[in-house]
């Protein structure tokens, strides 16, 4: 987790299948000498919203779908090895990874590494590096293990130089349920539900407002969702267009472009829920929520509010893109599983599947680098035969007849024309 | 079933070496601009690659087209209230995309 927070967050195509290349590959070394044990049902409904997100590239646009299957890759390798360490040690671990992120993080603001008034590096997000943050303070208040208030104050220091509105709430809330007892915060959260339902309207035209972002201090009483609302009614509409299987993983922002017209958009809905069902439909809807039960069944309250910690920031950012910020969720929820030992013969069963996906996801990460430093087409197009990226730059006659509708084809020409007036 | 299992290992750590050797010959450069201060998942993902060059193209596109616009706006357009508002409109516009392409990395 701290490798891929280095390595801006791991939101590069190329990092995070490169990561989840080396985490396979070493699954395959361990399962085939039987280290290893039975996956979970969670594991197992994770890899079945990979596969699904692999199988939308036969109804979606082929290149946006596999270019996210290594992103999943990560997470379900993620989680399989968490549930073959010791959970205690792995909770420890993360809770002092994160530690050195946020340190880092705090130093590299003090002695003027980056620039920005809102804390956003290693990470290089800042709503992502809150949610790493605020999951510190939550594992360290949790733990309570040795030196846990000087962990606890690293990052809730960084949490707050993000003023990341979003990360805070919900680490507050997550606090608050670790340290209040269960019927108490009962009685805490009821009256907020009621007050929440009352202010719903009035709060809900606030923050679908636009309004300048001050990107200091005075956002965190600021109101508004800094232009979410228009992402998620673009999320929406592509949901119902395709309500059962969606439009395609990696699809939204093409979405987006062919709704409004512009090529201004971020690359992601800014909601993980909305998202998923405007690309995967209720289908991946459905995996996910399944994946997200499994996770938090039978798990201690510190893991429970890790896991929800991640859930609730989901809801309004783009963290599913950024490993560095889901992670410490994945790992937490494959954490303290107690999992019968693995057969030999499944051992090399899931041995030669590990090695296969290892292989896969590293030709993939090959391709990946070899496109964002513009090297190579010829060798990035062998690799990745089903992405017009390669070619944008150097052929885009051959882009388009890959993938006419590729965006950066669009980014060709003001104004825009994409393949129109290619041969 | 021994054999099957060690060599499945070993097969996978050469892998693991080969991959390295790969990056580390194809493409050196990707982990290390990931790595660097200078790299950013927020900038990526509201600015994706190519688009910064689209805003500057936009942005040159309306600088140039500016003058013939409001020539031929204003030959059709004499009142002095409609080429005040045609004006104030094509600032806005030239602001805005500044601003676009300010906000791009």
């Amino acid at each position: 987790m701290p490798v891929s927070a280095f390595l801006a967050g791991g939101y590069y195509e190329s990092t995070y299948s490169l990561l989840a290349a080396v985490t396979w590959l070493s699954l395959a070394a361990v399962a085939a000498l039987g280290l290893g044990r039975l996956p979970s049902g969670a594991f197992w409904t994770l890899a079945a919203f990979g596969a699904w997100s692999a199988a939308s590239a036969l109804w979606g646009p082929a290149g946006p779908a596999l270019r996210t299957v290594p992103l999943v890759a990560l997470y379900a390798g993620a989680l399989l090895a968490a549930e073959w360490v010791d959970g205690e040690a792995l909770l420890h671990a993360l809770l002092w990874g994160i530690v050195v992120v946020a340190a880092a993080g705090l130093v590299g603001k003090a002695v003027g590494i980056t620039s920005g008034s809102r804390l956003s590096w290693p990470v290089t997000y800042a709503n992502g590096l809150g949610l790493l943050a605020v999951t510190g303070v939550v594992l360290a208040v949790g733990l309570r293990s040795r030196l846990w208030p000087g962990a606890a104050a690293v990052c809730a220091a960084c949490a707050f130089l993000t003023y990341s509105r979003s990360a805070l709430l919900v680490g507050l809330a997550c606090v608050l349920l670790l340290v209040v007892p269960r019927r108490a915060a009962l009685a805490i959260a009821v009256p907020l539900v009621v007050v929440g339902l009352v202010v719903a309207k009035p709060l809900a035209a606030r923050f679908a407002a636009p309004a300048p972002d001050s990107r200091d201090a005075r956002r965190l009483v600021q109101l508004s969702g800094q232009g979410r609302a228009p992402l998620w009614r673009a999320a929406v509409r592509e949901g119902r267009a395709h309500p059962l299987v969606g439009g395609g993983a990696g699809s939204w922002s093409r979405a987006y472009i062919a709704q409004t017209g512009s090529l201004s958009g971020p690359a992601n809905a800014h909601s993980l829920p909305l998202e998923t069902f405007a690309e995967l439909g209720l289908v991946g809807l459905a995996l996910l929520a399944a994946f997200l039960a499994l996770a938090l069944r039978g798990q201690e309250r510190v893991v429970v509010a890790v896991i929800a910690a991640f859930a609730l920031a989901s809801l309004v950012d783009w963290t599913w893109q950024l490993p560095a910020a889901t992670l410490p969720a994945v790992l937490a929820a494959g954490s303290g599983r107690a999992l019968p030992r693995l057969g030999a013969g499944v051992g090399v069963a899931l041995g030669v599947a590990a090695l296969a996906l290892g292989l896969a996801t590293a030709a993939h990460g090959v391709g990946a680098a070899l496109v964002e430093t513009g090297k190579r087409p010829a060798l990035a197009s062998r690799l990745l035969p089903y992405d017009a990226r390669p070619w944008v730059a150097a052929s885009p006659a051959r882009a388009c007849r890959i993938d006419p509708g590729e965006p950066m084809l669009l980014r060709l020409t003001h104004p825009p024309q994409g393949c129109r007036i290619r041969p | 079933m021994g054999t099957v299992r060690i060599a499945l290992a070993a097969l996978a750590v050469v892998a693991l070496l080969t991959l390295g050797a790969v990056v580390a010959f194809a493409a050196p450069d990707a982990l290390g601009r990931a790595a660097s201060p200078q790299a950013g998942a927020g900038r990526l993902e509201y600015c994706p690659p190519a688009e910064k060059a689209r805003r500057l193209d936009a942005l040159q596109w309306a600088q140039s087209h500016a003058a013939a616009a409001k020539k031929a706006y204003f030959a059709k357009h004499t009142g002095a209230a409609d080429r005040a508002a045609f004006v104030r409109r094509q600032q806005a516009n030239l602001k805005a995309l500044q601003r676009d392409y300010a906000n791009c990395g």
